[in-house]
Parts: structure tokens; C-alpha cells; sequence
């Protein structure tokens, strides 16, 4: 049960004494005095009948699990009061701690609304988890937390710390170089310098995930960052040529969010296109075509693909169908 | 001492025996001793619930439950289907407060409220990922018709689930999620403009007469295609292409004849005495309102000047308003904008007088009553439309109703370079996406339920008796829903610009719009107005920046969570779809980090000032 409604309901009966000391309520109120005096108990009565309606589940079922099964379905705060309760039946040493203990810090972290307790106790959390595990991929994922809890403004009055951040991020890209949990900290350290929102850092950032992508290529992740690449060498740096090569390693590595291929595709024959790349522009106006009948660009592809056999009848362009709607 | 009687006590009376008795009841169903009802001989109800109250979707519907109920194992089984229909004003409540309480019925059509969605779907409603690259065994091909094509009748035995349904299952598709959470059960088709062919005869009889007259009425002479002063007036010519249409028997076929045609009706309406008759039966209802659907193709010229930030594939309404006041990248004086409205200016004068005031249901009482020569509407009002229009009770009332799609302007007519085309309906997706309770006792019957309902023959039948599309693929329509299947040919919706931007802009635009349309205030005063608005500090333009980085911020913390759970599911769970489903959301996480594409849409429009802060 979780004793912060017990807490807001003694909360609301103290303030309403004091309303009534400093003369806000009227005559109305002071007739129902006899209410107003039973409230407490009546309170009471309810949470107790509370407890009775909600006490269906089996107390048997073990707390981690109720708590993993709560984070899987992102309910953080069912899940933060059942893991509490594992971590504090557990000892470190326990060989399910570290998972209910990271667990906890992820409900603690992602609750919400977000307040200054729950981060600092996830930051705690992730620190202990990091110190006692000797499991690398256990410590790494608390320092990828760790980095983003100190990147981005959980709540309103939270300062970011982008230091600490590139720390953290530093400290799993030495410690698994050529790990996806490298690939996670190298993207997440790049953008740190994106948010700067100037020419140098955009340099600074792109130079960071492309030598890091060419030194290990076949990394998991290597295809998010090249497509990474491809938007910051469009849309921050206008260079459309060097966002045609970023795109076309994203390609043949596979695009991360498939149900977007088809656009993904569609900007790459523009951009090539862009850049008098003919050729390229014509076989992926074609591939969006062929390839995705449900695609929204599919129509204007093939216009586009009939502009340009107008334009160059050299180049033997072929005009592909488009198929009706719901065929197999 | 005798204790005096007040009045009061009874409130606190109700109070707890209402407590008491929810009390009660929540605990006999969160204990699962609910599922089976001993009043209906122990039988196992899976209850269904859903917004759908159109004439003919819940008998339609009900086919199909009294089929499932009536399979043997079903039956075995004591297990029964049924359904309940909420009207669409409290639908939202509703689910929101059973969801949350956990006594929502097993099965619910997803969405209407926005309480539950992003990751909130996965708390209340099962993943069916699992589920869906398994075939159908009620698509097995002993169940499917023998006059089912073979080669279609052995793809939807052996194809995925998801392959069976004419959007690949995409509209049960969280992108967010990146898992499937609902089961499409119908089709909505696009939105189509349906003709009373009773007026459409005589008025193009009425306009060829007029045409052949030696000296043309003024009102036919105005709607002929010219140019004075440089501006362009009238809607087509006068040419062969007319004439062939007025020979036919079809509703008009270009934009241009649909302008003529309009006109005629109101000459027709006033040299017949049908003081009642109006053109266009139009409302404040959208789908009934056609200046929305060409706005839209109006406002799409402008994709690639708009294409700013790497954080959507369409036009953001952050993107639209602050390309308009910060960014000068578009205004109201380009010729494509100013059209639009000039468009809707004469094409609102054919909808009755006080429409904005008129809802779905007077749109199509008008229709029906034979007092509108047509309406625009989707195919969920078909057959409600089609049943009124022939069983009016005087049988002479009763008409002929011809379904098309909004037409386009053919060459040479006016909005030819402003309208190009329509958007396409590729990627039409399936309609009532049915999602199954995660705190349902009955998950295996609900899903069972499903595939039944989804599965080639019943999705037929089904649809059939509710006069919709069909969802699955395979599956016929019925004759009168056909002109509903979606024209693949077109642009993408993608490219429209959207003044929905945050902070209550959308709303002035659409007051404003109103008032322009109606002709209560000119083309300068309406701009003025949304410029006067957005230039408020505490709710104009800084806020729309402000609000609409922490709207997209929020997004983002979503993926954050979606993230953590993600990989603490592929780690410590082992689990290979989480671990496969990181890599999508880690891209989405780092594209618009924090809502960093609306700050580099500020750092362009506005380059070396500070974002917005409150």
C-alpha cells in the first residue's frame, strides 16, 4: 500500500484547520462540524475498506517479479513500490539484487511526475548497482543512466549537467569500445554537442560518430549512426552530398525504424537528386515503387520517375506500375 | 440521551453503502470471480465494447458474435461473446475510468481518449506481437469459400496474421511501442461525395438548357473561365469535355463542373420554388465541410521550404506558424494560400445558411430529405445515407444516390496549378483497430474471438451486413461500397502544413477563418488577427516556441522510458524483440533529442537570439 495516501489525506485535513483557524470558512461549514469531525475516522473506515477491495492478489507471488512484470508494461510507480520491497528484503550479495536494484533505479528514474527524491534516488541506485556488480554490461548500462540523467532536465528546477554527462558516456565508450553500449554512449556524447547548436560542434559530433563507425563497422547500432549522421549533415549542416553517403551506409546496413523505410528511401533519391546524382535518384524512386505499395510517396515517385524520362531519354528509364490498392 | 435525527446523516448513509457496494464489487471481479455469471448458467462472458452505433455495424457485428457463439468448442467451453455499443460522447470516459479501475470489458475499440496512449497502451491493453506472425487458423483454407481464387485462398492460410489484413495491420500498430496493440475489424474507405441523382439529372438538364438558350442567364455567363483585371474569374469553359458530361448520366467529374453545378442548383432551387434546396449539404461536422479537404491539398506546396528538422516526416505546426511569422518562408499573400481561402469563400455560400451551427446528423437528415443535392462524408455514414434515401416513406421522395470522389480541376479550369491532386489513400489504414484488456480473465477467448472475426469468410459476411469496407484482405465489398476503395493515386497528406499549432493558435485560425469565410471580416483584418494574436507575448508566437519544444521534449522522455524498459527487458529478461525494438527507438530518442528539432527551427528562423523561456 503505498503510504504517501495517507500522508496527502492528513495533509488535506490539517490544511482545511487551518482554513478554519484563519476564518475562510463560512457559516455554511461550521454547520457540518459534526462531518468535518468525523472525517478522520470516516477516512479511516474507507481506507480500511480500501484495503479489503484491493487485497485480491496472492501475497505468495514474489515482489521482483510483480515489480519486472510492472516495469514491462511501464508502470513505474507499481513497479517502484514492488521493487522497493525486493531491494529491501535483499542483500547485495543476493544474486537477483542487481537486477531488482537497477530495476528500482529505472522505476525510480522514469516516474512521474519527476521530483528531485525519486532522480536522486535513482542516481543512488545506479551508483551502488555500479560499484557492486562485476558484471561490465550491468555497470555500463548504470553509466549510460547516469549520463543521461545528467543530460536532460528530468523536472522543472533540475539543472543539466552536460560535464558529468560526457563523463559517464567517456567512461563506457573506453570501458566496451566497439560494444553497443559504445555505440549508445559515442551517439549520446555526439549529441551533447548538437545541443550547442553551432557549426564547430556539428563538426565535432560528426567527426565522433563516423570515426568511430569506420574504425568498428559492423558494431550493433552502426546503422542508427549512420542515418544519425545522415540528419546532422542535412538538416544542421545543408550538406546533401555527405547525407547521401551517411544515408546509403544506413541503407545497406538496414534503416532502424522499418515502417519508415519507404521515407527514408524517398529522401535519398532527393537528396540524390539533389546532388546530380541521377542514376541513384532513378533506382530509388524506382525501389519505393516496387518495393512499398502502401507507401504515401509512391504515386509521386513514379510522377517523379516520369519527369526525369521525359527530361533525359537517354537514360532508358522504365516506369514502374502502380499495383491497386490491397493487392497481394 | 436520545440522539436527534439530521438530515445529514442520510448522505453519509448513501456515501458508504455506495462505497461498501463498489468495494464489494470491485473485489469480486478483481478476484476473477466475475468472469462467469451463474444468472447465465456459469457461461464465460468476453464483452466487447465499442463506439460504432451507425445503422448496421452492431447488427453486423452481432452475426459474427452469434457465429463464434455457436462454434463447438466455443460452446464446449461455456464461453460467450457479446457486445455493447457506447455512443462516442462518453466512450472516452468511460474506458479511461474501467481501464484504470480494471473492469474495462475484455475487448475495446482503441482510441478516443487520450488519457491512454504513448505508454500508457501498454499498461492497459496486451501486446499482440506475439500473435501476429502466426497464420490464422480460422483462415484455414477448409474454411475459406471454393470460389475463393486459389492462389488467394493458399496465401491466407499460410500468410501471418498480419498479412491478412489490407494495411498489413498497420492501424493496430504502435509506432512508439513498436508492437501491435489492436485487431482492425472494418474499413473506412476515404471520404466521397454522394449525389442525389434525382437533382443531378434535372439541374444538368436545367444547365444544357440554359446553355443551348441564345442569350445565356447571367449566372452561366459568370461561371465560364476568364480573366479581368488580371484576376482570374468563373470555374471552367465552356468546352467538349462539358458537353460530354451533360450527356451523361454521371455527377460531376471536375472540380469545374462541380462549381457549375452548384450554381445551377441554386437558380434551379429559386426557378422551382424549392426555397429548401441548397447544393452541398455542409456542416460544422468536418467530414461534411469539403473547403477542409482541398485546404488541405491547398497548404501542401510548401514541403520542401518546410523540411527543417530532422524530427518529423511532415509538416509540423511549429514548422507552419513559425515558418510564417519568424521564418518568412510562406504567407498568406502566395497565390496557393490566398486560392484556398478564396475557394472556400464561394464554395461555403452552396452549404445551407448557419452552417457552422448544423451537426453530422442535420448534414444527412437534409440529404436524405432530398433538400441537398449532395454531401461529402466517409463510408461510415453510407449506410445510413443509402437506407434513408430509398425508404423515404412517399415512395416519389425516394431517390437514387450516386457515391464518387471529391473531383479535381481538369486542365484549364480554375485551381488547376493550386489543386494537382488529391492525396493518396496508399497507406489507408484498416478501421476499428480492437484491442484486448491486459487485465481481461478471458485473454486466449478474446484473441481467438478476434482471429474469428478478422479471418477472410466472417470478415466478409460480417461486413456485408454492416455495409463497410472489409478488413481483411481477400474479403469483397459489397457492390454500393466499392467507389469507397481507396485511390492510391495522389500526394502525400504528408506535405500539408498544419495550424494546429500549441497554445490555442489552431483555434484562432479557425474562428478567424470562419469569420473570413463568412464574409464578416476582409482578407487583411483576418491576417491581422492571427498576427495581432501571435504577436501577445504570454500566448503568441514566444509561447507557441516554448510550448511546443516542451510538448516535443515530453515526447522524447517517452522514448527515454520506452528506452530503460527496452533494454532491461533484452538484458536481464533476454528478451530478442526488446533487444531488436532498441535500435528503432534509440534512433527516434536521438533525432529530436530534448525537442532539439524545434530549437534548430528557432536557431533558423531566428538565428543568434535565445529561445523562448517562461
Amino acid at each position: 500500500m503505498n503510504p504517501h495516501s495517507l500522508d496527502s489525506l492528513s495533509g488535506r485535513t490539517s490544511d482545511r484547520e487551518t482554513r478554519k483557524r484563519d476564518g475562510v470558512l463560512t457559516a455554511f461549514s461550521r454547520r457540518f462540524s459534526t462531518i468535518r469531525a468525523s472525517v478522520p475516522a470516516f477516512a479511516g473506515a474507507l481506507f480500511a475498506l480500501a484495503l479489503v477491495g484491493c487485497g485480491g492478489s496472492s501475497d505468495s507471488e514474489n515482489a521482483l517479479e510483480k515489480g519486472v512484470n510492472a516495469l514491462r508494461i511501464f508502470d513505474f510507480d507499481e513497479a517502484y513500490d514492488y521493487l522497493s520491497v525486493a531491494v529491501g528484503e535483499m542483500d547485495p550479495s543476493d544474486p537477483q539484487w542487481v537486477e531488482a536494484a537497477y530495476g528500482l533505479g529505472v522505476a525510480a528514474w522514469h516516474r512521474s511526475p519527476s521530483a528531485a527524491e525519486f532522480i536522486e534516488e535513482a542516481v543512488e541506485l545506479f551508483q551502488k548497482v555500479a560499484s557492486v556488480t562485476d558484471d561490465d554490461q550491468v555497470r555500463f548500462r548504470c553509466y549510460l543512466s547516469l549520463g543521461r540523467i545528467e543530460e536532460i532536465r528530468d523536472f522543472v528546477e533540475e539543472d543539466k549537467n552536460v560535464e558529468g554527462a560526457r563523463s559517464y558516456y567517456i567512461q563506457v565508450i573506453e570501458g566496451a569500445p566497439g560494444s553497443e553500449l559504445a555505440s549508445r554512449a559515442v551517439f549520446r556524447l555526439a549529441q551533447t554537442y548538437i545541443d550547442e547548436l553551432n557549426e564547430e560542434s556539428y563538426e565535432t559530433a560528426v567527426a565522433m560518430v563516423s570515426d568511430y563507425l569506420t574504425e568498428y563497422p559492423d558494431v550493433r547500432f552502426a546503422n542508427v549512426g549512420w542515418q544519425y549522421v545522415a540528419d546532422i549533415e542535412k538538416y544542421y549542416r545543408k550538406d546533401n552530398r555527405a547525407a547521401l553517403a551517411a544515408m546509403k551506409k544506413a541503407y545497406a546496413l538496414g534503416f532502424a525504424v522499418e515502417s519508415k523505410e519507404d521515407i527514408y528511401i524517398w529522401q535519398m533519391a532527393n537528396l540524390a537528386l539533389s546532388v546530380g546524382d541521377l542514376e541513384d535518384g532513378v533506382v530509388y524512386l524506382t525501389e519505393v515503387v516496387r518495393s512499398y505499395p502502401r507507401s504515401k510517396f509512391r504515386w509521386v515517385s513514379q510522377q517523379k520517375l516520369k519527369e526525369l524520362a521525359e527530361e533525359y531519354p537517354q537514360m532508358n528509364i522504365e516506369i514502374p506500375e502502380l499495383t491497386a490498392f490491397g493487392e497481394v | 440521551m436520545k440522539v436527534k435525527f439530521k438530515l445529514s446523516y442520510i448522505s453519509i448513509v448513501i456515501l458508504v453503502g455506495a462505497y461498501l457496494f463498489s468495494a464489494g464489487r470491485f473485489f469480486v471481479i478483481s478476484t476473477g470471480s466475475g468472469a462467469e455469471n451463474p444468472e447465465d448458467g456459469g457461461k464465460r462472458k468476453v464483452l466487447i465494447a465499442h463506439w460504432q452505433l451507425e445503422p448496421g455495424f452492431r447488427d453486423g457485428l452481432q452475426w459474427a458474435i452469434d457465429e463464434y457463439n455457436n462454434l463447438p468448442h466455443v460452446r464446449a467451453a461455456g464461453v460467450e461473446v457479446e457486445q455493447t455499443g457506447i455512443t462516442e460522447k462518453v466512450y472516452a470516459q468511460f474506458m479511461n475510468v474501467h481501464l484504470i479501475s480494471g473492469t474495462a470489458p475484455d475487448i475495446a475499440a482503441k482510441g478516443m481518449t487520450n488519457l491512454i496512449k504513448g505508454n500508457a497502451i501498454a499498461k492497459f491493453f496486451a501486446a499482440l506481437g506475439t500473435y501476429v506472425n502466426e497464420p490464422n487458423p480460422y483462415n484455414n483454407i477448409h474454411n475459406l469459400s471454393p470460389e475463393l481464387d486459389p492462389a488467394m485462398a493458399e496465401y491466407l492460410a499460410e500468410a501471418p496474421w498480419k498479412d491478412t489484413f489490407i494495411d498489413g495491420m498497420q492501424s493496430g500498430y504502435d509506432e512508439q511501442l513498436d508492437d501491435y496493440y489492436a485487431v482492425p475489424i472494418s474499413s473506412f474507405g476515404s471520404m466521397r461525395m454522394f449525389y442525389n441523382m434525382t437533382v443531378v439529372r434535372d439541374v444538368k438538364q436545367f444547365v444544357s438548357d440554359a446553355i443551348a438558350s441564345a442569350d445565356q442567364p447571367q449566372w452561366l455567363q459568370d461561371c465560364w473561365i476568364r480573366t479581368v483585371d488580371g484576376k482570374t474569374l468563373g470555374y471552367l469553359p465552356e468546352n467538349q469535355r462539358l458537353m460530354d458530361w451533360l450527356s451523361s448520366d454521371e455527377p460531376p467529374e471536375t472540380l469545374g463542373q462541380l462549381m457549375l453545378f452548384c450554381e445551377a442548383v441554386e437558380e434551379f432551387a429559386i426557378e422551382t420554388g424549392q426555397d429548401s434546396l441548397v447544393p452541398v449539404s455542409g456542416s460544422k461536422y468536418p467530414s461534411t465541410d469539403l473547403t477542409l479537404y482541398y485546404e488541405r491539398v491547398f497548404f501542401s506546396h510548401f514541403a520542401d521550404r518546410l523540411d527543417l528538422s530532422p524530427s518529423s516526416t511532415s509538416i509540423s505546426p511549429l514548422a507552419t506558424v513559425g515558418g510564417w511569422v519568424d521564418g518568412d518562408v510562406w504567407d498568406f499573400n502566395e497565390p496557393e494560400i490566398f486560392e484556398a481561402f478564396e475557394f472556400g469563400k464561394v464554395f461555403t455560400q452552396f452549404y445551407p445558411v448557419g452552417y457552422v451551427g448544423l451537426d453530422r446528423e442535420q448534414a444527412q437528415r437534409r440529404f436524405v430529405l432530398g433538400n441537398a443535392a449532395a454531401i461529402s462524408t466517409g463510408a461510415w455514414d453510407a449506410t445510413g445515407i443509402l437506407f434513408g434515401a430509398s425508404n423515404r416513406d412517399n415512395p416519389e421522395d425516394r431517390f437514387e444516390v450516386v457515391i464518387r470522389p471529391a473531383p479535381f480541376p481538369a486542365e484549364g479550369e480554375r485551381w488547376e496549378d493550386t489543386l494537382p491532386s488529391r492525396f493518396t489513400a496508399a497507406d489507408a489504414s484498416a478501421g476499428v483497430p480492437l484491442a484486448i484488456n491486459k487485465a481481461s480473465k478471458n485473454f486466449e477467448w478474446a484473441l481467438d474471438f478476434l482471429k474469428f472475426v478478422s479471418s477472410q469468410p466472417i470478415n466478409e459476411e460480417m461486413n456485408y451486413r454492416t455495409g463497410w469496407l472489409p478488413a481483411a484482405v481477400g474479403a469483397e465489398a459489397i457492390e454500393v461500397m466499392r467507389p469507397f476503395t481507396p485511390i492510391v493515386e495522389g500526394r502525400p497528406s504528408y506535405w500539408s502544413m498544419n495550424m494546429k499549432a500549441a497554445g490555442g493558435f489552431g483555434t484562432i485560425f479557425s474562428g478567424q477563418r470562419k469569420l473570413y469565410l463568412a464574409g464578416q471580416i476582409s482578407y487583411e483584418e483576418f491576417i491581422k488577427r492571427m498576427e495581432d494574436f501571435l504577436a501577445i507575448p504570454e500566448v503568441g508566437m514566444k509561447r507557441i516556441w516554448y510550448r511546443s519544444h516542451q510538448q516535443s521534449a515530453d515526447t522524447m522522455r517517452g522514448n527515454d522510458r520506452n528506452l530503460s524498459v527496452e533494454d532491461f527487458e533484452a538484458y536481464f529478461l533476454d528478451d530478442e524483440q526488446a533487444s531488436k525494438r532498441t535500435a528503432s527507438v534509440l534512433f527516434q530518442s536521438l533525432t529530436n533529442d530534448e525537442g532539439i528539432g524545434s530549437k534548430l527551427l528557432w536557431h533558423t528562423f531566428n538565428p543568434g537570439e535565445e529561445f523562448p523561456q517562461f
